[in-house]
């Protein structure tokens, strides 16, 4: 059999004022040779004049030449684009690439082929000659002329063509290139490796068999539901609702009903992980498509594979529902990555049922759908009517008096009345009388006996709520080192019906119960010692997977940083590698979160060849997973100068904080760090050169180390005197640039010293116009040894008021190319001083928004970073108290 | 491409006309080759004109200064030409202002390649200021290349001196102290006086030789804050021993001028304050350090 790719020729046809445009495509056809071209046996083989022709004599002239290179007929794709020029007459055509052009549709005319993509580029643009006029007027007399077959698209900017471009190849190759198709017609490659069906999936069916058993009414949930799907053609079907009010029990009961696709978020039960719920998934439409055999490992891979199932699904079988229950499990740093819930790329037939309470993963969700068809049901409180159902299927003896003072009292929440239930069916003396006024009341009464010197039950308690699985009673007894019996009838026994019971595991029932134990029950250093416990049990005792699993974790979660730098070493990092994939990757996070922590810039090179032995194991992508995996704000799968990410800010009272970061690659090398410390900011923004993992390990360490020396001291030019001292020498750090800062309200004062970083922009509310602050000093580390620092910085002070806005930058920003003759850095004061009224997150948002519509020639190669403050919070300006 | 390099001679010189963006990857490349390929033909003196660069990043700086240092270790030299504003930033920023020599004259850059160069260094921050003259020729006006003051020099001086004639501070991007050699030395505060230009001020006593008799003149101050005032009030009340000054707060609006009521030293009519001064007639005289350029860059490790 010929395993050689079938090659795709694809022409790039275009003036030359497009170069950048034309420099995408070999980019983006590489892309896709690794993936969707990959996957069906095609390779992408891009033909451009310039590269492709070469000096010769020709009777057509040099168009002649270039067209024998070219071969238009005998291509498949034609991409053309078009901006502002239409370019040079050739015989026969005002254009070489209208020839060209031609040619293409003159030979999809006769034989089907190329598929012609045409591009304009409707960027404003002013000509600013006769001559430039007249070519931009023959571009769109050709826009217009365009034959009616055809359809063209427009981009704005080479940044939004090669996001265009990406999906339309893709696309294509999809739809002409079919995987397989349902008459059974061979596939033009192999099919997409797909997962074995894992224990997880066994697991979630017990789960979901515990959780639809206690499930009634919800009438006008499902009645909803019904309607969404017969109404329209795919979309989000979203479930928000408060604590207990049974969002899991009806996406239980829809599963179970529906037979649907499925995955319970929790926290506890190790069922949180991005990778493991794609996994899961994909599992599952394996199943359902009777595909077999390997999952792949990266979260991109698993995205990639996860869609292309999906679409297969949808078109086999109309309506394909995936249940997502419970997103605020998720844990924060995945706020932005999920890639197991697809918006642009959700097929017709397909629709998804996420659950979640109100909140950020909730709103971002929303914000992300709003193209896509979707409906939100908040699901309030049971009825009277459903109590009435509930009460009588548990067989509760419950006359009409009481449950009129259990709906009172319970307010028709459903976990309410599971205990209620519970403790009818269980306490023949239950006093209706003494129902406590909400669930934490059944909660302090299953732990009554810890104030009683209960320790099992703190122990059990402790444990249960750091385990990422299931424990048994043996393994619990095991880990707190008390008999079996003890464990169990003291420290299981009493909090029994709100643990879930799987196998002979038990896990916490709900998360309202777990917050409980985590914030009325525990401390935090009885937490720390029950994930010491687990840690010691998994080194002396588990040798299966759990250890690989989760040690690194629960040493972490210990705070047992030297213990977990000596444990997780290379040969444990290689071995969880071999046999868990790319889960290795949460080891290398929290080893090199320890190791940054350490505070010595030697760690740096030390982490760099971890990941470098890891990548000679795995290959090259794990570098950029590793990437995905341990920045401090991640961007989403695919997110690529698409999406801002704006992590969470300290609050300090009179302060208002606005962080925006665009990353330029999957790490971003600027960095900053907000510490609060009574009442007051200290705040630092940097930007290592660069990209890549070097500069990004870099950034991570020197946020690490602010954070650390902050601790200390607070006066700037103190902080980067001992920045200077710890790091001066080290190659790593040459050319690093930071600038620290501390905002204190009270006094109404501002220090700033800076190591060689663009100057922030201070606007006074007063004045109501903007400084750049001439802050100037060092490098930390000086870009070439011939260059003497003195390791002193000078701080600037400044007085501000209410209304005040400071805004620190970094020089992706204040650097980034726009126009002939301007930069971003010169329209910034002006954008702050129209916006700086509406406070820090709106001047942040609109100076980022500003930013990314900036008309610029060629796209950025720098992360962008943007800190806004403002004294006395949004709308402060327009108060006149003095501070 | 995003990068394109032309290249010219001019006798043992050669001009590489950069134009594009010289960033991590292809910008950076091109330029390694074009300079490896020269290296290779015995250039040994390069003027890189970066006129046309529109952007250059942290990567193409890299290059660029190692194409530099490449042509002073094979014997030669390596200068910049027309280095726009934020590239002269970049450079400023990163102190390699105070290694690479730049120009933005063509005649005069080929012209550095065979005459000598001096330097002048600012009397605040003794940071090397720009642009440089030949030996032969008068010196422009001077902008220190670290803190952005800006100097006027004399003629005159022993070659490794020169006169100051002013001297201009910056104490916000756009505004600046200018200082006048007395007797007395006259500092004129311009524009706002706060805790933010405060600095302009310990940088402008910095900047004049002891012993000190100096005229702090706030006729062109537009603002005054209570922290700025108090700051030269303890300028004045710290002062050494053998230093003097005092401050004029003539054409200060009345009820600014309220502000400096309990600072010893501050004076109504500019008069009085001259008075107050007393014996001005030692004061030292006033001058910046000259360097002859000497190629630093021959003996960097690449």
């Amino acid at each position: 059999m010929d395993d050689r790719p079938r090659i795709l020729r694809v022409i790039v046809a275009s003036p030359g004022d497009v170069e950048a445009e034309r420099e995408l495509v070999p980019v983006i056809a590489d892309e896709l040779n690794r993936s969707v071209a990959a996957d069906r046996g095609l390779r992408l083989e891009v033909v451009r004049w310039e590269t492709d022709s070469f000096p010769g004599f020709d009777p057509g002239g040099p168009q002649g030449l270039i067209d024998k290179a070219l071969n238009i007929a005998g291509s498949d794709i034609l991409i053309g684009i078009f901006w502002k020029r239409f370019g040079t007459p050739v015989p026969g055509a005002q254009s070489g690439t209208e020839h060209e052009f031609r040619l293409a549709y003159d030979a999809w005319k006769r034989q089907g082929r190329p598929q012609v993509m045409m591009y304009f580029n409707d960027r404003p643009y002013k000509p600013k000659s006769k001559e430039e006029a007249y070519q931009w007027g023959a571009v769109l007399e050709f826009q217009k002329e365009f034959p009616k077959e055809g359809m063209w698209w427009s981009y704005k900017g080479p940044a939004s063509l090669e996001r265009l471009l990406r999906r339309h190849l893709e696309n294509y190759l999809r739809a002409a290139f079919p995987l397989a198709t349902e008459s059974g017609k061979p596939a033009a490659a192999p099919e997409p490796p797909l997962p074995a069906a894992s224990d997880y999936f066994a697991v979630q069916s017990r789960i979901i068999d515990a959780q639809s058993r206690m499930f009634v009414g919800r009438a006008d949930a499902l009645s909803a539901f019904d309607r969404f799907l017969a109404s329209h053609a795919g979309g989000y079907f979203l479930v928000k609702g408060a604590p207990g009010q049974g969002k899991t029990a009806l996406a239980c009961r829809l599963v179970k009903t529906g037979g649907h696709l499925h995955h319970l978020i929790a926290r506890t039960g190790g069922r949180s992980d991005t990778r493991l719920i794609l996994r899961s998934l994909i599992a599952q439409l394996a199943f359902l498509l009777g595909r077999s055999g390997a999952a792949p490992e990266s979260i991109p891979e698993l995205t990639k594979a996860y869609e292309e199932l999906l679409a297969e699904a949808a078109a086999r079988r109309q309506p394909v529902v995936v249940v997502i229950d419970a997103l605020d499990e998720l844990p924060a740093g995945a706020i932005d990555e999920l890639p197991f819930l697809p918006v642009d790329a959700l097929p017709d037939g397909v629709f998804l049922v996420a659950s979640s309470r109100p909140g950020d993963h909730l709103s971002r969700l929303e914000q992300r759908l709003f193209a896509t068809p979707h409906c939100v049901f908040e699901l309030g409180p049971l009825g009277i009517d459903e109590i009435r159902e509930l009460l009588a299927q548990t067989n509760a003896d419950a006359g009409p008096m009481l449950v009129d003072r259990i709906a009172t009292t319970s307010q028709g929440n459903p976990l309410f009345l599971l205990a209620i239930i519970e403790e009818l069916r269980t306490n023949p003396r239950f006093d209706a009388r003494e129902l406590p006024a909400s669930i934490e009341g059944f909660f302090q009464r299953a732990t009554a006996s810890l104030g009683a010197g209960n320790a099992v039950l703190g122990d059990v308690l402790g444990v249960l709520s750091a385990s990422r699985r299931a424990l048994s009673a043996g393994e619990l007894s095991a880990i707190i080192g008390r008999p079996q019996r003890e464990t169990a009838d003291q420290g299981i026994g009493p909090v029994k019906q709100f643990l879930l019971e799987t196998d002979g595991r038990y896990t916490f029932y709900h998360s309202r119960f777990h917050e409980f134990v985590n914030g009325s029950v525990l401390y935090q250093d009885e937490l720390r010692h029950a994930h010491q416990w687990i840690a010691a049990w998994l080194e002396k005792e588990v040798a299966g997977d759990y250890r690989l699993d989760s040690l690194a974790w629960h040493l972490y979660e210990a705070r047992d940083c030297e213990g977990l730098i000596r444990k997780i070493d290379p040969a444990f990092l290689t071995e969880k590698l071999r046999r868990s994939g790319y889960a290795v990757l949460e080891d290398v996070d929290l080893w090199t979160r320890c190791m940054l922590d350490r505070g010595d810039p030697d760690v740096i090179e030390r982490c760099i060849a971890v990941v470098e032995s890891l990548r000679r194991e795995a290959g090259g992508d794990i570098i950029k997973a590793v990437a995905n995996g341990w920045q401090p704000y991640r961007s989403a799968a695919g997110a690529f100068r698409s999406r801002l990410m704006e992590p969470p800010t300290p609050a300090i009272p009179r302060l208002e904080i606005y962080a925006g970061v665009l990353p330029k690659a999957e790490m971003p090398a600027d960095f900053f760090e907000l510490v609060p410390l009574e009442g007051r900011l200290a705040a630092a923004i940097g930007d290592a050169p660069a990209i890549g993992l070097k500069s990004s390990f870099v950034a991570r360490f020197m946020a690490g180390l602010y954070r650390t020396l902050a601790a200390r001291s607070v006066h700037p030019g103190e902080l980067l005197q001992a920045m200077h001292r710890s790091i001066d020498g080290r190659e790593y750090f040459r050319g690093v640039t930071m600038q620290c800062v501390e905002v204190d309200p009270a006094q109404g004062l501002v220090r700033i010293a800076s190591a060689a970083h663009p100057f922030p922009v201070h606007y006074s509310a007063r004045r109501r116009r903007c400084d750049n602050l001439p802050v100037t000093g060092d490098l930390l580390v000086p870009a070439d040894r011939a260059i003497g620092v003195s390791g002193e910085y000078q701080e600037g002070c400044l007085e501000i008021e209410e209304g005040d806005l400071l805004v620190l930058v970094t020089d992706g920003l204040t650097e980034a190319p726009g126009p002939p003759g301007e930069s971003f850095g010169q329209r910034l004061p002006g954008l702050i001083e129209r916006h700086a009224h509406a406070g820090a997150r709106v001047t942040g948002e609109k100076i980022m928004d500003a930013w990314k519509e900036q008309p610029r020639e060629e796209d950025v190669v720098d992360d962008v970073t943007v800190i806004v403050i403002s004294i006395g919070g949004p709308g402060g300006a327009r108060r006149t108290t003095p501070l | 491409m995003s990068l394109k390099i032309g290249i010219r001679e001019m006798g043992d010189i050669t001009i590489l006309d950069v134009s594009g963006r010289i960033t991590l990857g292809e910008g950076a490349v091109c330029l390694r080759d074009t300079c490896n390929d020269l290296f290779a033909k015995d250039c040994r003196n390069l003027l890189l004109n970066l006129r046309e660069v529109r952007y250059i990043d942290s990567a193409g700086l890299c290059e660029v200064c190692s194409s530099l240092i490449r042509a002073s270790r094979a014997g030669g030299s390596g200068k910049l030409l027309h280095v726009a504003k934020r590239v002269g930033d970049l450079l400023a920023i990163t102190k390699l202002s105070a290694v690479f020599q730049a120009f933005d004259d063509e005649t005069v850059a080929v012209r550095s390649f065979h005459e000598r160069l001096r330097y002048s260094h600012c009397p605040v921050c003794a940071g090397r200021c720009s642009p440089p003259a030949f030996e032969a020729d008068p010196w422009e006006p001077q902008t220190c290349t670290s803190c952005a003051s800006r100097l006027i020099l004399s003629a005159g001086g022993s070659g490794e001196t020169a006169p100051v004639a002013r001297l201009d501070v910056r104490s916000y991007e756009t505004e600046y102290w200018e200082v006048r050699p007395g007797p007395p030395f006259v500092v004129n505060a311009v524009g706002r006086l706060n805790m933010f230009s405060s600095r302009a001020l310990e940088n402008c006593w910095k900047a004049i030789p002891a012993p000190r008799r100096v005229l702090f003149d706030l006729s062109r101050v537009e603002e005054v804050t209570p922290p700025g005032v108090t700051a030269i009030g303890r300028l004045l009340g710290t002062r050494a021993l053998n230093d003097n000054a005092v401050v004029s707060l003539e054409g200060l609006s009345a009820p600014a001028a309220q502000n400096f009521r309990d600072i010893v030293g501050a004076y109504g009519a500019r008069a009085d304050a001259l008075n107050a001064l007393g014996d001005v007639s030692g004061a030292p005289p006033w001058s910046a350090r000259i360097e002859i350029y000497h190629d630093r860059l021959a003996d960097r490790k690449i």
